[in-house]
């Protein structure tokens, strides 16, 4: 499925590309084959624009999908996503301040300035989550219940600093954080994969190798302690882990809302709730389900794009109510 | 040799839940907590399972201060069963009783499937091992949590001092499952494990324990001995002054029977 979900990527869009030119323009590229130096039309658009972008739709869908995955395990609630720790709010507020006082970053050219914007995103963040993290523990120990209430404390705040700041901007940046606010691959560049692979694909590697210990976790905390498990400590290596990663998707990315609250619950239905299977199908299914949502918000209206959150927000709202009560008595007990 | 609290007082929201008591567990003794609902029962066995820290007094395991053990290495010493498990998401009966094995961080062996095969069998599990934990009735999954703690405590090394904590293990359980785990524990005593039970059945107490320590409303601690069909008759008021409530004694030969009386509720 995430095969045929790249390949159809790859090909459709505001102009189709054959997947015969497909091969030979991604052999040209990495040198097997040489041709004729110029570069086509279909050259950019492949190398430049999809390609770029479908990478950051696997590694984005497949890094919050995890994240998702581990929080509601550490939640020991289904309904936790990468939202409730704050780190969404926080780079929202981050993405948003850069927005509003663009103006003020002289003479930059265009990718440099979106490049500050996800910088100040991911500071903010990882500050609003290391804050609600320091609020909610004591004596060295996070309590996950007060995190929660923390993190809704903090979505709250930071949505009104947002909203006071929209209220103030001029009729383009309201546009500009309107859209940064539902989400867009479409700025995806070689040099923001880079950083974004590196950071995600070691961030969701550490999750997994917690997944043994999660899986104890979740019979209960005097459970796991019992069982040897050192609790703090793994509470502390799964927000960290999980805000690191999810900051530098949403400064990236913008908010891409559902894919780590639907996708880890669908998964668990079709293979259960061992975490040492789960986090590699949640990756695979987040790729799937961001890139075909990436896919759809690209060919909808051609020439111009839905933003992908509302495309997430579409398909993951139905499926997740399907889900719940197609599985309420399983899931609910 | 033992797992032994001295002076353990601990209060929760300004209320003394614990004042200055003691207890011991000898290798391969069965020792039984009774006392009324509140009175620091599950506390205690909190604090000997080194989960909750006392406001003061230690708790030693074989001369090592509890909290200068490593979690892993506690974990190989003694196992515990809670009353009240507080499981998300169900998994499979077979694989929570496999988590008895994570201390050991080894794979799983034909011997260590064996041993899990029979502790499956051994609570009637064995029909159940690939269904929800979650769906099982609370009798059920309480044979699932007591067998998870005997798979913590057969793979340790049989040279090595183990102790089982349990805290109403058979609040749930029917009489056929309260009489095969009272086998059970004398046969894991027999072969040098100590176990602390908290129990509400004063008679199950009574026919399996080697000591039995009574807590009191007042927060003080007094000890059963054996025999207790000698010591019972004088030990009686004891435990109507710790539940408020009077007692019936029927002696039977070297047995004795408590039963609280009914005389009120029958007239």
């Amino acid at each position: 499925m995430l095969i045929t979900s790249l390949i159809a990527n790859l090909s459709i869009g505001a102009v189709d590309i054959e997947i015969n030119e497909i091969i030979s323009i991604l052999k040209k590229s990495i040198g097997v084959t040489q041709g004729s130096s110029a570069l086509t039309p279909n050259d950019v658009v492949l190398t430049s624009i999809r390609i770029p972008r479908i990478l950051m739709g696997v590694i984005v869908g497949g890094s919050l999908a995890v994240c998702g995955c581990c929080l509601q395990a550490l939640f020991r609630n289904p309904l936790a996503d990468p939202g409730l720790i704050g780190v969404s709010a926080g780079a929202s507020l981050g993405a948003v301040i850069g927005i509003y006082f663009n103006t003020f970053l002289i003479k930059i050219s265009s990718i440099q300035a979106s490049l500050i914007i996800s910088f100040l995103a991911f500071i903010f963040g990882i500050t609003i989550s290391l804050l609600i993290f320091k609020i909610s523990t004591k004596d060295g120990k996070p309590s996950v219940a007060k995190m929660l209430l923390c993190g809704i404390a903090a979505n709250s705040l930071v949505g009104a600093i947002i909203a006071f700041f929209t209220y103030m901007s001029s009729d383009s940046k309201l546009r500009s954080i309107a859209m940064w606010g539902m989400g867009n691959l479409g700025e995806s560049t070689w040099e923001k994969i880079l950083i974004c692979s590196l950071v995600c694909i070691t961030c969701c590697f550490m999750l997994a190798k917690q997944a043994k210990l999660l899986n104890i976790f979740l019979l209960g905390e005097s459970e796991a302690f019992n069982l040897g498990i050192k609790i703090e400590k793994l509470k502390k290596k799964i927000i960290i882990f999980t805000s690191l990663c999810v900051a530098v998707c949403v400064s990236f990315v913008g908010p891409i809302g559902f894919i780590g609250l639907v996708v880890p619950h669908a998964v668990r239905i079709l293979i259960g709730p061992n975490l040492k299977s789960l986090i590699p199908f949640c990756f695979i299914l987040g790729s799937i389900l961001l890139t075909s949502a990436d896919l759809v918000s690209r060919t909808i209206s051609i020439p111009s794009e839905i933003p992908i959150g509302i495309i997430t927000s579409i398909i993951g709202a139905p499926v997740f109510v399907y889900l719940l009560i197609r599985e309420q008595d399983r899931v609910f007990q | 040799m033992t797992y032994k609290a001295t002076n353990i007082s601990f209060s929760y929201a300004g209320k003394k839940i614990l004042n200055k008591a003691s207890l011991e567990i000898q290798p391969g003794e069965i020792v039984t907590i009774l006392g009324p609902n509140g009175c620091g029962k599950t506390t205690l066995i909190k604090i000997l399972s080194a989960e909750t820290k006392p406001d003061s007094g230690d708790v030693h395991i074989e001369d090592k201060k509890i909290n200068k053990i490593k979690s892993a290495e506690l974990a190989k010493m003694r196992s515990v069963v809670s009353q009240k498990t507080n499981m998300s998401f169900g998994f499979p009966v077979k694989e929570v009783v496999e988590m008895g094995m994570n201390p050991y961080d080894q794979k799983t062996t034909k011997e260590s499937s064996s041993k899990i095969r029979k502790i499956l069998e051994e609570y009637e599990l064995e029909k159940f091992k690939n269904k929800n934990y979650l769906q099982l009735s609370a009798g059920e999954q309480q044979r699932v949590n007591i067998a998870r703690s005997i798979v913590q405590l057969n793979q340790a090394d049989t040279n090595q001092a183990k102790y089982l904590l349990m805290d109403e293990p058979t609040s749930s359980l029917d009489i056929h499952f309260q009489v095969k785990l009272a086998k059970n524990l004398k046969q894991l005593s027999n072969k040098n494990v100590g176990i602390g039970l908290v129990l509400h059945d004063i008679n199950m107490a009574l026919s399996i324990s080697d000591r039995i320590v009574l807590f009191s409303s007042k927060k003080t601690v007094e000890f059963l001995e054996k025999p207790f069909w000698e010591k019972l008759p004088v030990s009686l008021s004891m435990l109507e002054q710790a539940f408020k409530s009077k007692f019936e004694v029927i002696r039977n030969q070297e047995k004795v029977f408590v039963t609280p009386s009914f005389k009120d509720v029958r007239s």
